[in-house]
């Protein structure tokens, strides 16, 4: 070869070295130097991260009943880079997903900036609509497909959906449009019932379908735990109904019946009126909504003479036939009147016949501060801990607040402000002999496959009073519960009943002092009195009765008498021959 | 040229023709391998798509049937249903408290027998009369 030939050949030679340098080059840019860059630019184009929704607990009353379920829906998703044309599409969705054409238009134009591409871009994650039902979804998604129009997607998804509508709304709560409990054990139970969601990194095509080999990372969702209730339908059911029955006669302004487990502080039943659907909470008042049995605090009215009766018979200051002298109905130093006038009652008879200046004196006996530290005792000025959302703690001035004339009326319930829980968790410590038990409403949390997570035992939180004691409560509560007593209405056939009346006046307003005319009136009260199968308390605020005639032991002591037959039935409790028949002893 | 040089100048390298032969061949059922596999995952894939998909709509199903068994046995479900049926179920009312019986635990001294099948004495003294 001569030296031409030999230089031509060279020059071809660095030619192509350096043709494939540059490529070389090029190459190592694009994927050593700019691969961060590509990888995101396209990841951005194809690779989504789609969230795998875990599933929310279920909620079931004691007996395995369901109270809360999910219904699945679907998730319809818009990704505008695929979408060829806005306004036909915003046409065909519509009417399926009933949101006006505008509206829809609007979000299917929305751009979101990409930092890979550096400027705004279609958004490629819009969200449509939420909880579209299956049969909506699948006849969309058939619409979509004859029409070969692309762009829309559907996500699984689940609303909350509660099979018994009214039925215990307050305890059940609901949840908002994420999911998320808002009241009730939705919210307090929340952590529990809602799981974890997963996900997973998937790549798509240029036509927005799957690729599934090039799937990225997953992560697996967490269903929620379900929850298991203390309640027990059954009871809940009877305590509902009779409840209209009571609320279409008396027309409260407001009424609670809550029924408790003396043993164990499980709430058995709960209801509240007003009330309203769990499914459908459009225009529902707040009023409707508050779970009154916790959130509201009152006056209880002689209900709440059992706790100086309890503490002045633990403390032996007198026995339960010791004589009080009730002065004849009028008490000038405390202006303290009786609806009758008593001469001397025994500590029994005080509670029998609901006397005021008798519990006042027990009261004084006992002194200020030790009076209040029984108070205290029994639960009242604290909360509960249920596991229910806003519960309040009551109103309960220490003694140095106190006038002179407080001790003579926190005895027979007034000047302090007790919620429906925790005078019915206090009766309950009556009828269990002295323990005081925190209420429970959540009996155990279980997986998704039924395996234990928690167990909720029941608790003790202290002793407020002797056992002596407390059987003296008790015997006399049976007598209040008798012909001879406030209660006597509250009697039910072939069982002993124990349970105090009570019928406070209602403040008319800052300043204006108590009405006369205007009552709330409960009855609280257990039974069987010797082996208690459940406490119960009903309360209707301001029922609408004859003038004179809206008194807990004409209002409320016969809708207990009536649920407590009837619960009676549905536990199975044997019922025992009288030995006096009720009828004759009246 | 001497006829047997022609012979040993023109002959045909059988033995290396053989194993480029093999070594093509080798390389072309591996690209063809490796595209059927690839083609195989691509469809595989398509099936676990189609699968995932059919057990994700039996489970949806599954969930609605459920949710509507559910609904349909609710109290409130029931209640209304009861109502709203002029036979009540055929007959199927709550028992008037006047027409309940209760039956009681033998008492000591009153009952002869202790055996469990034997009728009780029973707690409503009207009935007992």
């Amino acid at each position: 070869m001569d030296n031409a030939a030999k230089r031509r050949a060279l020059w071809v030679c660095a030619g192509l070295a350096l043709v494939f340098t540059i490529f070389s080059g090029k190459l190592v840019a694009l994927q050593v130097l700019q691969h961060a860059h590509y990888i995101r630019s396209d990841g951005d184009k194809h690779v989504n991260k789609q969230i795998l929704f875990a599933r929310r607990g279920t909620i079931t009353d004691a007996q395995g009943e369901p109270l809360a379920q999910n219904e699945p829906t679907r998730r319809v998703i818009a990704d505008a880079a695929l979408i060829r044309d806005h306004a036909a599409m915003a046409a065909l969705l519509e009417g399926p997903l009933q949101i006006p054409r505008a509206q829809l238009l609007a979000k299917l134009r929305r751009r979101v900036f990409s930092e890979a591409v550096g400027k705004e871009i279609p958004c490629r994650y819009i969200v449509l609509k939420k909880d579209v039902p299956e049969t909506v979804a699948e006849a969309l998604a058939k619409t979509l497909e004859e029409g070969k129009e692309r762009g829309v997607f559907f996500e699984s998804d689940s609303m909350r959906r509660y099979p018994n509508g009214s039925l215990l709304c307050h305890v059940t709560g609901y949840t908002n449009g994420e999911n998320t409990g808002i009241d009730g054990v939705e919210l307090t139970m929340d952590h529990y019932l809602r799981g974890n969601d997963g996900y997973r990194f998937v790549e798509h095509d240029r036509t927005g379908r799957e690729l599934v080999l090039y799937r990225g990372e997953e992560r697996a969702p967490r269903n929620g735990h379900n929850v298991k209730l203390t309640i027990d339908m059954g009871l809940q059911s009877i305590v509902e109904t009779e409840l209209d029955i009571a609320v279409k006669q008396f027309r409260p302004k407001m009424a609670v019946i809550l029924m408790m487990r003396p043993d164990t502080g499980e709430v058995l039943a709960l209801a509240n009126r007003p009330h309203f659907d769990l499914n459908n909470l459009n225009g529902v008042s707040k009023a409707a909504m508050r779970n009154r049995a916790i959130t509201d605090s009152y006056e209880p009215g002689s209900t709440f003479k059992i706790v100086v009766t309890a503490a002045a018979l633990t403390e032996r200051f007198v026995r339960p036939e010791t004589p009080i002298f009730c002065e004849n109905g009028y008490f000038g130093r405390y202006k303290l009147r009786d609806h009758h006038s008593y001469g001397s009652l025994s500590v029994s008879d005080i509670l029998v016949k609901s006397s005021n200046i008798g519990v006042c004196k027990l009261a004084l006996q006992l002194g200020e501060q030790k009076y209040y530290d029984y108070v205290r005792k029994f639960g009242f000025g604290e909360s509960t801990d249920i596991a229910l959302p806003g519960e309040e703690k009551g109103i309960l001035e220490p003694p140095h607040r106190w006038t002179k004339l407080t001790i003579s009326r926190i005895p027979m319930g007034h000047e302090i402000n007790v919620t429906p829980m925790q005078i019915t968790a206090a009766m309950s410590a009556v009828a269990n002999g002295g323990k005081l038990m925190m209420p429970q409403i959540i009996r155990e949390v279980t997986d998704a496959d039924g395996a234990v997570v928690r167990t909720l035992q029941p608790q003790e939180v202290r002793r407020v009073a002797s056992v002596e004691a407390m059987k003296a409560v008790n015997d006399a509560l049976v007598l209040a519960a008798s012909p001879k007593g406030t209660a006597a209405l509250a009697h039910v056939s072939g069982f002993k009943v124990a349970g105090k009346t009570g019928t406070a006046q209602v403040i008319e307003g800052p300043g204006k002092g108590y009405s006369h005319d205007r009552h709330r009136t409960s009855f609280c009260g257990y039974m069987p009195a010797d082996a208690p199968e459940f406490t119960c308390l009903v309360m209707l605020d301001e029922p609408q009765t004859e003038r004179g005639k809206d008194m807990g032991g004409l209002v409320c002591a016969p809708i207990f008498s009536r649920i407590a037959e009837r619960a009676a039935r549905y536990l199975g409790l044997t019922p025992e021959p009288e030995a006096v028949p009720f009828a004759l002893a009246k | 040229m001497a006829g047997n040089r022609r012979r040993n100048a023109n002959a045909v390298p059988l033995a290396m023709m053989a194993s480029w032969i093999m070594v093509c061949l080798t390389a072309g059922v591996a690209g063809l391998g490796y595209v059927w596999m690839k083609n195989q995952l691509h469809t595989s894939s398509g099936s676990i798509k189609a699968l995932e998909k059919e057990l994700a709509a039996l489970s949806k199903q599954n969930e609605v049937v459920e949710l509507r068994i559910i609904q349909a046995s609710s109290r409130s479900e029931l209640l209304k249903r009861w109502k709203n049926d002029k036979t009540h179920f055929n007959g199927l009312i709550d028992i008037p408290q006047d027409k309940l019986v209760f039956i009681g635990r033998p008492q000591p001294g009153l009952v002869e027998s202790r055996s469990e099948d034997d009728i009780q004495k029973v707690t409503n003294r009207e009935l007992a009369r």
